[in-house]
């Protein structure tokens, strides 16, 4: 019953063998050196090893002839070099070279949580192709990262794409492009690039399944010990597969052309962005560009129907705890996380590129997200394109407007309570202890952690432009992740992300739980009403 | 010196030689590969004395293997009684070459020290296996 994600290849059992003899036979040379007769002017062995030692009397070497002590002596060294010289020449061509790898690699890591998409030079006329389509496009920073890994399976454990039996595994996309690599080697090391063959191909074990899989949550770069990013391959991937082969999933061209047209995934008018606050005195930028708060709706707080409910729950408590501020309303377009985590860049870089003329018209004091795809995609990645301004996420807000004075709990409890932690919130930003806080402070101090929290929370299968694509392989992620809200027995799951509150609400209404979804903007304007 | 003694360091620095020569060659091919690519990568190397840091407690500390107890203890047995048995290994490598070569003698209070805790850490190396072993030959995925 060995778990999946641990392997024991010839290449991890040759390892074991040779590490297990190099031990052996040095213990074994250790007893004999406190066997061998002491020779004027060198050093006495005697009681010089504690556990060595032992195996004098355990095999009975001390019964042995003076002859036969060096002749154990030397047939022990000459086996412990043998293994020593031949791990060293094995250690490069294995998965053993993190030995020589991994310290580098962890020295130069990403010292910030944080991190942003890989901007593309789409205006750069000398660029013959974008994204990643072969390895000889890697860079030597993700070179190192394939040197560094060591297939310990951690990021497979974690990963919700393999856990639901979906073909990608990320140590195997590690692991497939270093063989890829050192496959293509002689072509790469005598600059013939056009000679390298694509990753993807037929019979490659890097497929369109495994790339369209991943939901970019990041468990697998979280837990990563030797610090590999592997989102730098899979995202890069993705946009040489759109932008150089037009290969996607087929669903996804709809959500693609309603943003080109309309500027939100589901192709509603963009005229239509401000309805869902009709008749709630909520004042747009134009009106009030002086505001302190420019509010980022986001597409699903705007148009998608549960997502509407969050956004006028949030604007409800936001005017209780007297907050000024402004939406953009049909000046906002979508942030273009789904389109850049898809893989279109040259979709992403329009929308966020009308996104920053009109915020940096208004040079806001501070944003506000209340989706965490918004919040991280304006606080990492449009600095890229030139708007520079402070986020904050709606958790962490509205706990500050509590510790303020500014929202008071009514003492009305909602129940046992847990908590779905967002990946883009948690893992892409660090922000896990604010929203918990919050629910506490709202729910008389009763919060229910779910088995995979915080830093180890479980992707609700929506991330990475997957809210829009067919989910046909394996199991689906918010079935997973609902079984496991169940599992806590709460009566009601908050989460921090509209897309989230969809994922959890279908997956729960799928098991036939009576288990409330709400967002913790509507925990809040339940418990402040 | 004996005839066994001649022999001995004669194949001793061929088989030093040759495994050394074919190590740095591999590795240099790889260091040749990794610079040899195509990508252009924005990093930029900063913040010299965090990351030294960082080197002391995640690789040398181990402190983000231990993020999964068992495993990661059973990993840093592994590595620093890896570690320890390289002194002597090497001292012994040597000691084949050139006889004469007796570096006991140079501070042997500190170098019996070493021996002693060297011998006691490669123990740990196989108490790391075993629980490896075992890892992945009975234990179930976790829920």
């Amino acid at each position: 019953l060995r778990p999946a994600y641990l392997t024991l290849g010839t290449d991890a059992n040759l390892i074991i063998f040779f590490t297990c003899l190099i031990i052996f036979t040095f213990q074994f040379v250790n007893a004999f050196q406190t066997l061998l007769p002491v020779a004027p002017g060198a050093y006495d062995y005697h009681g010089a090893f504690p556990i060595s030692g032992l195996l004098v009397g355990l095999f009975g070497l001390n019964a042995m002839s003076p002859e036969g002590v060096v002749a154990g002596y030397e047939a022990a060294y000459w086996l412990h070099m043998a293994t020593i010289l031949s791990f060293l020449v094995y250690i490069p061509g294995s998965k053993h070279l993190h030995l020589l790898a991994a310290a580098p690699n962890v020295f130069l890591k990403p010292l910030r949580r944080e991190k942003a998409i890989i901007k593309t030079d789409l205006e750069n006329e000398s660029l013959e192709t974008f994204g990643l389509g072969r390895v000889s496009e890697l860079n030597w920073k993700n070179v190192l990262n394939l040197y560094a890994c060591t297939e310990c399976g951690r990021c497979e454990e974690q990963c919700p794409a393999a856990g639901t039996e979906k073909p990608l595994s990320p140590k195997k996309v590690i692991h497939d492009f270093k063989v890829d690599l050192l496959d293509q080697s002689e072509a790469i090391l005598s600059s013939n690039f056009d000679q390298v063959k694509p990753f993807v191909r037929d019979g490659a074990p890097i497929t369109g399944d495994v790339l369209w899989s991943c939901t970019t949550c990041r468990a697998c770069e979280d837990i990563c010990p030797v610090n590999i990013d592997h989102l730098d391959f899979i995202i890069e991937a993705r946009k040489f597969q759109v932008l150089m082969e037009a290969r996607f999933p087929p669903e996804v061209q709809e959500t693609f052309t309603n943003l080109e047209n309309q500027a939100n995934p589901w192709g509603f008018s963009a005229d239509s962005r401000a309805d869902w606050c009709r008749g709630m005195d909520v004042p747009l930028m134009s009106d009030k560009p002086e505001a302190d708060l420019l509010w980022f709706v986001g597409c699903a707080g705007s148009f998608d129907d549960r997502g509407k409910k969050i956004s006028q729950a949030m604007a409800r408590v936001l005017q209780r705890a007297g907050v000024d501020f402004a939406i953009l309303g049909p000046e906002e377009a979508c942030n273009g996380d789904m389109a850049r985590r898809a893989g279109n860049e040259y979709l992403a870089h329009m929308l966020i590129q009308q996104n920053v003329e009109t915020i940096n018209g208004y040079r806001p004091k501070r944003i506000l997200a209340g989706c965490p795809h918004c919040y991280n995609i304006l606080k990492n990645e449009y600095i890229q394109f030139g708007a520079a301004y402070p986020v904050v996420s709606h958790a962490e807000l509205l706990f500050d407007l509590h510790k303020q004075g500014r929202l008071r709990p009514n003492g009305k409890s909602t129940g046992s309570l847990t908590f779905h932690d967002s990946c883009y919130l948690g893992r892409w930003n660090g922000v896990l202890q604010p929203p918990r806080d919050l629910l506490r402070s709202m729910n008389s101090g009763q919060l229910t952690e779910l088995t995979r929290n915080r830093e180890k929370g479980f992707c609700c299968g929506a991330g990475g432009g997957r809210m829009f694509m067919e989910e046909t392989l394996g199991k689906r992620i918010n079935m997973d992740r609902a079984e496991e809200v169940i599992g806590s027995g709460a009566s009601t799951v908050a989460a921090a992300c509209p897309f989230c509150a969809t994922m959890l609400s279908d997956g729960l209404r799928d098991k036939e739980s009576g288990i409330a979804v709400k967002d913790i903007a509507e925990i809040v304007d339940e418990a402040t009403a | 010196m004996d005839s066994y003694t001649i022999a001995k360091s004669f194949l001793m620095f061929m088989a030093v030689a040759v495994a050394f020569s074919f190590f740095f060659l591999r590795v240099k091919r790889l260091y040749r590969l990794m610079t040899a690519v195509e990508g252009v990568s924005a990093f930029k190397l900063d913040q010299i004395s965090t990351r030294i840091g960082i080197l002391f407690k995640d690789v040398l500390g181990q402190a983000n293997v231990r993020r999964k107890t068992l495993p990661g203890l059973a990993h840093t047995f592994i590595f620093f009684g890896f570690l320890a048995v390289q002194p002597h290994s090497l001292e012994l490598m040597m000691k084949g070459v050139c006889p004469a070569f007796e570096v006991g003698l140079w501070l042997p209070d500190i170098y019996g020290g070493y021996l002693f805790a060297a011998d006691i850490l490669a123990t740990l190396v196989l108490v790391g296996f075993v629980y490896a072993i075992y890892r992945r030959v009975f234990c179930g995925r976790p829920t």
